[in-house]
Parts: C-alpha cells; structure tokens; sequence
C-alpha cells in the first residue's frame, strides 16, 4: 500500500498504450491487449436479515503478444508502470515455448452506433434498498406459499457493471460497457423424509423486470412438486428435457460446435459439415446481435465484428465457432465468436444460443406418446463428455403416462449419446425459460433414452 | 503492506460503527505451461493484486474489495461498506501483535527461481510415458502449475499476519482410443512446495496410472443399474464425503439451516466404524495452512468420531453464530472473497478391513476404484456422482471392468451404510468451490464398503 505518485494505477487506455508499446520495444511484431475494469454491488438476505453486502471495484489488463509468430500471455492486476513492464516481459518469454501461431490482428475499424448498448443507468439505480426489498419480498412469499416450505437458505441479488477496452498493435481500439442484474432463490421443502429444494434465478439487463415474489412461487412450488420422488425401474423411453434444464444439457455439449477442439480431435463433429448430424427439426445458431441481452456484443474478444450465424441449420451442420487462430487454420473468413477474459487464453464460444422455438406447448409434447419421463432438473455433468458425446447424468423430474403426471422421479440417470441424441430430436417446445438472458433453448422432446435407476 | 495505513482503515471502519474490521492484502504470481500432443499449447503468467475490506456488525458481514491500494481507495471502500445508524467504537488496540507462520510448508526451490522452460520436462516425459506404455493412446496433455501468494492481514482485534504459500502441481490427462471407443484418464497431485515438488515427483508412475486406467476401460461394457453393496477405492474416493457430509458439516450450512446434521453433535450419525477428520496441519498437504485466512492458528479437527458427530467447520463468525469452538478454517480463494469456513484436508481416518474382506463381504455388486467428478446439493444431501474407474464385483472378487456407472444417494442416509473401513488411507489434491471461491482442498479415504447404494448406469 503507497500513497506515491510512481506507484499510481494507470488509466485504461494508457495502460494499454504502454503495454503495447513496450511489447513492440520488447521484439513483439504483433500484439493484443484487453483492460477490463469492473464494478459490482451484491447482497444475501437469510430470515428477514442481511447476511452479506459485497461491493467490489478492480481492474486487470491482459496481454498477447506474438514474437516471430510465438504467442505469449500475461497478465496483471497491479496497473503500475513497473507492474505493467513486468507483465510485458512475461509474455515475450513465454513466447519462447510456444509454436507458431498464422494470425494476422484485425485493422482498426469503428462501431456502429451501439443498438443493442445495455441500460448502464438502471443498472446502476439499482440500490442496496431496493434488493433488500426485493429479497424480503421474495422470502415472504416463499413461506407463504405453503406448510411444506421449510427453509430459505439461498437469496442473493446483484448488478455488476464495466467497461472493456481492446486494442492492438494494428491500430484497433474498442471499447464497450457491459451492466447486468441477477437475482436467485433457493427453497426448501420438505414432507416426511422427502426434502427438495426448488430454484429460480433472472439475470437481465433490466432490473425493473424482476418480479422476485412471483420467482418465489416458481422456487417453491419445483420444490414441493418433487417431494415424495422416488425411482422408477430401468427402461428406455422418450426424455421430454424441460425448457429449465434443456440449455444447460446443450451448453454440455457446446464444445463441439467450437473448431479449435475439432482441429485437435476433440469433437466428433470433424469433417463433417454440410452432413445431416441431427433430426431435421434441429437448428442451433449463436446469436451476438440481438438487443440489450446477455451474450449480445458488437464485436468479440480479439475485436472481430460479430455475426448471427447458425451452426446446424434443419440438421445440416454449417459450420464452427471460431476465433482468428482456427479460422485461419480451417481456411476461412473469420467469424468473430472470440472469447476471452484478461487473465486468459483467447477461446471462442456461443455468443447467446439459440434453438428456434416449436410450435407445440408442453402439454402437447407430453401427449405425444403413452409414456414418457419429463426431466425438470439435471444433477451436474460429470457423467459428460463433450468429446465423446457420452451422456451419464442424474436428473429430477416426472413420470407421465397419457399426458398425465404419474408421480415425481428422483434418483435416476439418463444415459445415451449427445450425438445420437440430437438424431432422435422429435419436437421442440414453443416457449424460452425466463430470465435466461443469454440462452434460448425450448423444451426438447427426445424420442428415445435409456433411463436407470 | 504499510500498518500505518491499515490501521487508519481499521480505525475508519470502528468509527462507522462496525464490531470487527479486517484488511487483508494480497500479491499472487501464477504460472501454467500445457502440453498436448508435444507441443506447447500454452503458456501463462499472471499477477493477482488487490486489498480487501470486510466490517461485521453482528452478524452481517460487509465485504468489498479493490485493485487500487491508495488510502483514498481503502478509505472511500469502508465509507459504501457502513451501515448507517450505528454508534462509533473507539479503536482499542495500542501495537499489533504480528503472528509469523512457524514454516510447516517451507520451500526448497522458488518456482519463480527456475521460470516456466524448467517445467517443460517433466510435461515431455509424461508424453512419452503415456505413447510407450500403450498403443492406444490418442492424446496426452501434461500441464505444470505453480502458484505463489503474500498476504498481509490486519484486524482491529489487534492481530496482523503476514504469510507467503506457494502451491505446485502436475497434471496428466491422457485419453486412449480403440474402434472408435474413447476414454480418459488422469492423475493430478499437488502440494504445498516450490519446484521440488516437480524434481521430486514420480511424474512416470502417474503418467503410466493414467495411461492404464484409460486403456482398461476400453474394453469395459456398460453398467446395469440398480442397488447394490459397492466397495470404494482410496485416496480420491473421499471426494463423495467430502461433497455430501464435509461441506453440509461447516458452520456456514449450519447458518443457513441448511444441513441435515443441524442438532446433532453428540448423536450416532454413521456407523461406529467411522472418523472422520479435516486437519489443516499435515505438512506441505495440498490443502494445508499455518494461519487461515482470519489470522487464526489451523487446526486438525476430528469432524466424527467413532460415528459421532463431534463438531462443525467453523470461521469467526460461524462459531459465534452457532457456539462452536473456532477450528481456523476460514478460507477464501483471493482478496475477491470474504472467507467463510471450509474444509481443508478431509478425510476418513483409516480402519482395520483389508480389501479382500470387503471384497467378499459385497459378494456381488461394484469396485468404484476410482471416481469422477459429481454434484451435491448440501441442503438436501443428495448427490450424484460419476465413477471413472468400475469393476463388478462377483463372488466376491474383482470381475469385468463396467463404465457409466453412477452413485445416487444422500449423505446422511450413506454414512450408517459404511460398515467396512480399509487400511490403505491416502490423501488426492482437487479444487473446492463454494461462496468463498475455489480453493485447495485434499479429500482422502481408505477402501471402504457401502452396504447398498444406487447405481445409476445402462439398462
């Protein structure tokens, strides 16, 4: 700690220019660097009380360089001049063990005005008062909702806004803000031996939506619906996955769809584009234009514009997830889905996903056949494997007969394969999950899988 | 980190009416090179830099924190931190009394001494082992990680403690492939040491585990489904306590009423065969500490004894909460965290079955050698887990190696189920995540049977 004027935190952009000035000094031929700069406000309430309030405010600066091609990173949180310097020195070692890496940085180019810029005011008008409010609101509903609520021990709400700034040594410098709001219940219920918890969580760009005693109702009647689940004897049958849990289940499998892991063997997908890959009802694009959401970006982490762009369009796969490194590997134009944080390596991934909503409700899926098990909650995904495709994964949900609830089902897994799964795709509901704000997945009714249990 | 200007945070924060005020300070250097398939795919350093304020009034906790570490900063922090419509406490402290850690962990070589091209080795050598050892293999990736963090922290009880911990560690996942067949296996032990920890590690024998454990379970067909006595291996095994009983046993849950073991020290809550302990003291451990992220000395804290509950994890504010005595385990990831009690070295504490006897006492049902990854939800205690590593067991022997088999259960309902405790205890490094961030933890068992829980698999 120091009060001294040397030891000062620089300005983002000097930050920036330093970095990659002395990255040039350093014998860099190309370089990149991200200054990210956060701030965010959170509370916990537990019986009526504040447990916890967190405020934060920090800054890191991340760094890529490329000497005679070898890429190196860095990166610091201390955004002194000599932290800075030293940051830059790292980076130009570490290149000294890497291969070489065929990019050529992006030109400078200017945003188009920001159409799909976030609320940063009402972000930032949301006040500790007003989420204490909503939590207290949230937790009465919640025990008003029935005898069978016995405990809220999750209640938490935050917003969370920032700044991001890119440049490199091509002369490209971009910046964009980001501001985001979430709000979370957990509750309990509990009847006999059975003890279930139900959870909702909204995270959105507009905290004026958030209507946290109906999210109470929502966590606990998936709480106490469940109680009372038990197992049912193994079989295979149609898995209708609820539009709650079908995105996580795909964003399982979104590694896949990226091309730097199929070009190292780790997608089956490999070599098969314009194949058919899944039922012809399937259509999977990431979507970063689309206004005021989470994923939503103009332009992506190593400052490519960003395109709506479909991935498997009527079961045909068209193409991957790119960052400037594989498209120049796979020969193609780059396709700016770019991800990267400052202290990390630059991926790429979805950029809001999105699967085209059906046409038919729940009720009607559940109809199309006698007997189906509809899951409404998937219990982690270590049973998964991206590469393989293998799917192992406990889940929570209904048996239905005749359209009919039979009685709620616990402790099961589903088994199968990711990439015979999106074959056997039949239908898809006709609804999104509310307050995802950067996943559009409806329900997805899959005509056959093993369940065990 | 200069005392003067802590304490005048310290000071800032009685004076807005806080019952404790604490600054903690912390500078982390990390460094990580993977390999995969021989060459470099990466290579990284980074530096964490940033301070953090927490004031607790009561029992409500007020945490920020800031990579700017100017008095204006810290003392502008502290004035969004209070709350307002409380009475100043005066500061009572004269000097800070400084705790100094003994040096449990020391270490022999500084990784920043050697730099990341000292790493490449080790990372070469796991490569070749694995491709020698099997035909089958497809892909190795070694990684070699090695992280090295001072804080300072100052509280307004008087205390102040500066420490240095560095943490080293190697991983090897390699994944074999056959008719298409793929699986994965991996090794990743860690400790509390500098660059000896790599020149001293059997880098070959766990390149070699991996390797075989993939190629075994090639040929494996899948599991049925159903309940059955399973018999677990050692060592990484315990991460199934440790999800399911470890973290619904620190004060934390027990705050939050969400915990079945609320009420119930001093009850039978497993089978009399059964301790299990979470000690923060085994030298150089992955998972362990001098002083926790209070300032307060760690300790090795016997959780269940002879299957009675003795006690819970606590932190400063869990075990005034819930009356418990103060185990030092308050951990948090970095200066982003407010800490909050956590395990440390969790384990069940060896028996006196051998294998052999548990084999035959399961007569048919699975070997879990080795599990994967799974889920739990503390406030139910249920959990699900993968196991990367089957064998059915019949008549009473090791059979046919299975794959897709999953355990079910819940916590609670498990621990009375595990009537046979094995000799061959051994500890494995993971990564724990909960409020606090991800931190270091060890889980360890010995064998032990299950007498019956459910086995997810294929039908």
């Amino acid at each position: 700690m120091s009060d001294r004027m040397d030891v000062q935190t620089l300005a983002p952009l000097d930050a920036l220019e330093l970095a990659l000035s002395r990255a040039r000094t350093f014998g860099a031929g190309q370089a990149d660097a991200l200054y990210g700069d956060d701030e965010s406000l959170s509370v916990d309430i537990f019986e009526g009380r504040v447990k916890n309030v967190e405020k934060s405010r920090s800054a890191g600066l991340g760094l890529r360089v490329l000497v005679d091609g070898r890429p190196g990173y860095s990166f610091t949180e201390r955004l002194t001049v000599e932290a800075i310097e030293r940051c830059v020195r790292d980076a130009v070692d570490l290149s000294k063990l890497t291969g070489e890496l065929p990019v050529e940085l992006p030109y400078g180019w200017t945003l188009p005005p920001e159409e799909i810029a976030p609320w940063g005011d009402r972000i930032a008008g949301l006040g500790v008062e007003t989420m204490i409010e909503l939590c207290r609101a949230a937790e009465d509903e919640a025990h008003s909702f029935g005898a069978q609520i016995f405990n809220v021990p999750h209640l938490g709400i935050g917003r969370s806004s920032g700044e991001l700034y890119l440049a490199n040594t091509n002369g490209l410098s971009l910046a964009r803000r980001t501001a985001s709001a979430s709000l979370g219940i957990g509750v309990v219920a509990k009847e006999g031996d059975s003890t279930k918890m139900g959870v909702d969580v909204h995270a959105t760009l507009d905290p004026r939506t958030f209507d946290s005693r109906r999210m109470a109702r929502t966590a606990s009647s998936r709480a106490v619906s469940l109680l009372g689940a038990h197992s049912i004897p193994p079989c295979e049958m149609p898995v209708l996955f609820d539009e709650w849990v079908s995105s996580s289940l795909l964003g399982i499998f979104a590694g896949a769809f990226v091309g730097e892991n199929v070009q190292k063997g780790q997608s089956r997908l490999k070599g098969r584009e314009n194949e058919l890959i899944a039922s012809s009802i399937f259509t999977l694009s990431t979507q970063p234009r689309m206004m005021r959401q989470g994923g939503s970006r103009l332009f992506d982490g190593e400052g490519v514009p960003t395109q709506p762009r479909a991935l498997v369009e009527n079961g045909v796969l068209k193409g991957f997830l790119h960052n400037l490194e594989s498209s120049q590997r796979a020969g193609t134009a780059p396709t700016g889905d770019a991800q990267r944080g400052y202290s990390g390596k630059v991926g790429a991934g979805f950029s809001n996903m999105q699967v085209p909503l059906g046409s038919e409700s729940l009720e009607e899926l559940m109809h199309r056949h006698p007997r189906m098990l509809h899951v409404v909650k998937l219990e982690g995904s270590s049973g998964c494997n991206a590469v393989s495709g293998e799917i192992s994964i406990g889940v929570q949900g209904f048996l239905i007969e005749n359209g009919v609830v039979v009685h709620p089902v616990d402790r099961i897994t589903v088994s199968g394969n990711f990439f015979d799964m999106i074959q056997c795709m039949e239908a898809c509901g006709n609804l999104y999950r509310p307050g995802l704000c950067s996943n559009f997945v409806p329900a997805l009714l899959v005509s056959r899988m093993a369940v065990g249990g | 980190m200069n005392p003067e200007l802590a304490r005048r945070v310290l000071d800032a924060g009685l004076q807005a009416g806080a019952d404790f005020a604490e600054v903690f300070a912390e500078e982390t250097r990390f460094g990580t090179v993977t390999l995969r398939d021989q060459k470099v795919e990466s290579a990284s350093a980074g530096t964490d830099y940033g301070v953090g304020v927490r004031l607790v009034y009561g029992n409500e906790v007020r945490y920020g924190y800031t990579s700017r570490d100017d008095s204006q900063a810290l003392l502008e922090l502290v004035q969004d931190l209070a709350e307002s419509g409380h009475n100043p406490h005066a500061g009572a402290f004269g000097s800070f009394e400084h705790r100094t850690p003994a040096g449990l962990h020391t270490v022999a070589i500084p990784n920043a001494s050697k730099g990341q091209l000292a790493k490449l080795d080790s990372l070469r050598l796991a490569d070749e082992v694995a491709r020698s050892t099997s035909s089958d293999v497809a892909q190795v990736t070694a990684s070699a990680l090695d992280r090295d963090s001072h804080i300072a922290l100052y509280n307004s009880e008087g205390f102040s403690m500066e420490d240095h911990r560095s943490w080293s560690r190697f991983s090897v996942a390699v994944i074999a492939e056959r008719h298409g067949e793929r699986h994965t296996g991996s090794e990743s032990p860690g400790e509390r040491r500098g660059f000896e920890f790599f020149e001293n590690l059997d880098i070959a024998g766990c390149s070699r585990k991996a390797t075989e454990r993939a190629v075994r379970m090639l040929d494996a067909g899948y599991v049925e489904a159903g309940e059955m006595p399973v018999v677990m291996g050692n060592g990484f095994g315990g991460v199934i306590f440790h999800e399911a009983c470890g973290h619904p046993l620190e004060t934390e849950a027990l705050r939050r009423k969400a915990t079945p073991f609320a009420g119930k020290i001093g009850e039978l809550i497993a089978h009399p065969c059964l301790t299990a302990i979470d000690d923060g003291t085994i030298p150089h451990a992955w998972g362990s500490l001098e002083y926790d992220d209070e300032g307060y000395p760690t300790q090795k804290t016997v959780l269940i004894e002879n299957g009675v509950l003795k006690t819970f994890l606590s932190d400063r504010g869990g075990a005034a909460e819930c009356g418990l005595p103060r185990t030092g385990s308050a951990r948090r990831e970095s200066y982003k965290y407010a800490p909050v009690a956590r395990m440390r070295n969790t384990y069940i504490a060896a028996g006196q079955s051998s294998l052999e006897d548990m084999l035959r006492a399961a007569g048919d049902g699975l070997y879990a050698a080795r599990m994967g990854g799974g889920s739990v939800n503390p406030a139910t205690g249920e959990f699900n887990f993968a196991v990367e590593e089957a064998y059915r067991i019949r008549n009473g022997r090791i059979a046919e190696a299975v794959r897709g088999a999953t355990l079910i259960g819940r916590g609670h309902e498990i621990l009375p189920r595990i009537t046979m405790v094995g000799q061959d205890l051994a500890l494995s490094a993971g990564t724990c995540g909960a409020s606090s961030g991800m931190v270091p933890v060890c889980v360890g068992q010995p064998s032990l049977l299950v007498d019956r829980i459910l086995v997810g698999g294929r039908s």
